[in-house]
């Protein structure tokens, strides 16, 4: 099992990241980081788990495309991934390892995420308390998913839909009838931080929803005039 | 109660929405609901965009169109009160923008009604994504995405 983490000027939050991977009960095979063409202390943070992890380098191009760079360099049957400045709980792998190993027919899972914030945004996280943005939330994203990696050759890659490329291929995996599943427990912590990116562009993130949406409607149409030939 | 001169405009403070060919595609952020319009939608929800009301609504349209007054106000009608239960647009104390009038220069086009489709398997998909403004308190519907186990 591969796990691929990409990573966009993200020193300060990375080793957190690769540590809770590292500890995994069930630990990945291999691990693969995607520096994003980090212009901070990225590099350096990697050097410092030096044969621990599989550096791939290159020019910034976002998320989504990072991702696909490390899918291309996985060789594992199936594929996780985390984003940089978030943590998993110690047992997330082994937890969706053992849901494959009961449901062949699985191809995805995902787990239930809490949002944690920093202390610099402690009002920010007072603002939220006590309503449903602090308590479990379903993860279907990029920071949660287990999936086999054979789901990836059949479905595709994350597309370049900047800020929602994870919900888009989720759209597309549900809408071919993969199976998904959900733990409906918490084993992901998500870090809320000022260079969040759904946070600063949250314009762009409309604009990329409804486009998601768009393809969706398309396929659905396209599907309904199958079906009624 | 919707009278002929009451001003409706989208919802901004839930619905984002753009019109592509045509096509009015909205969501609505707080719940991950999904709707489209097709036909005379595009057009429709464009009129809406700047604040309008039913009476230039219908006059836009069969202006536009190649439809009977009547028909046009008994869909229209019915269409906004959707909108309106759909919490995609609201009144408005705002003025309305008048429509700029096409002259019909170059005829009138076949009249398709618009009729508003809806779609709720979204909303846990859309769960993480950071809520707006004055939205963190709104509950998920706990329903999972059409397809979608939970253990």
């Amino acid at each position: 099992m591969s796990c691929i983490v990409p990573a966009y000027n993200a020193e300060l939050y990375l080793p957190f990241a690769l540590d809770s991977i590292l500890s995994q009960t069930l630990p990945p095979y291999e691990l693969i980081v995607v520096d994003d063409g980090s212009t901070d202390g990225t590099a350096g943070v990697l050097e410092s788990y030096q044969g621990r992890v599989t550096v791939l380098t290159g020019p910034n191009q976002g998320s989504g495309p990072a991702r696909n760079r490390g899918i291309a360099a996985a060789s594992g049957d199936f594929l996780s991934f985390l984003d940089a400045d978030d943590l998993w709980l110690p047992t997330k792998l082994e937890r969706q390892m053992a849901r494959f190993a009961a449901r062949p027919e699985l191809g995805v899972s995902v787990t239930m995420v809490r949002n944690f914030w920093i202390p610099e945004l402690a009002y920010e996280a007072e603002r939220h308390a006590g309503k449903r943005f602090a308590g479990p939330l379903p993860g279907y994203g990029g920071t949660t998913l287990l999936a086999r990696a054979d789901v990836f050759a059949t479905i595709g890659d994350f597309s370049t839909i900047t800020f929602a490329e994870d919900t888009e291929w989720f759209t597309r995996v549900i809408d071919a009838g993969v199976e998904v599943e959900m733990i409906d427990e918490v084993l992901v912590l998500r870090r809320i931080h000022q260079g969040n990116q759904s946070f600063v562009h949250s314009d762009q993130l409309s604009g990329a929803l409804l486009e998601v949406v768009r393809r969706r409607l398309v396929r659905k149409r396209f599907a309904a005039g199958l079906n009624q030939q | 109660m919707l009278s002929p001169d009451s001003v409706i405009r989208p919802n901004e403070a839930e619905i984002a929405s753009k019109v592509v060919d045509g096509e009015a595609i909205m969501i609505n952020l707080s719940d991950g609901r999904y709707y489209s319009m097709q036909g005379a939608g595009g057009f429709i929800w464009t009129c809406i965009t700047s604040g309008t009301t039913l009476k230039q609504l219908i006059g836009a349209l069969t202006e536009r169109y190649d439809a009977e007054s009547l028909v046009v106000e008994r869909d229209i009608t019915g269409l906004v009160s959707v909108l309106l239960e759909e919490a995609l647009v609201v009144h408005s104390d705002l003025p309305p923008v008048e429509i700029p009038s096409t002259g019909g220069a170059t005829g009138r086009a076949p009249y398709e009604a618009a009729h508003l489709e809806v779609y709720t398997e979204m909303g846990e998909l859309l769960a993480l994504d950071p809520p707006l403004p004055g939205l963190e308190d709104i509950p998920w519907s706990g329903e999972e995405p059409a397809g979608v186990k939970q253990k």
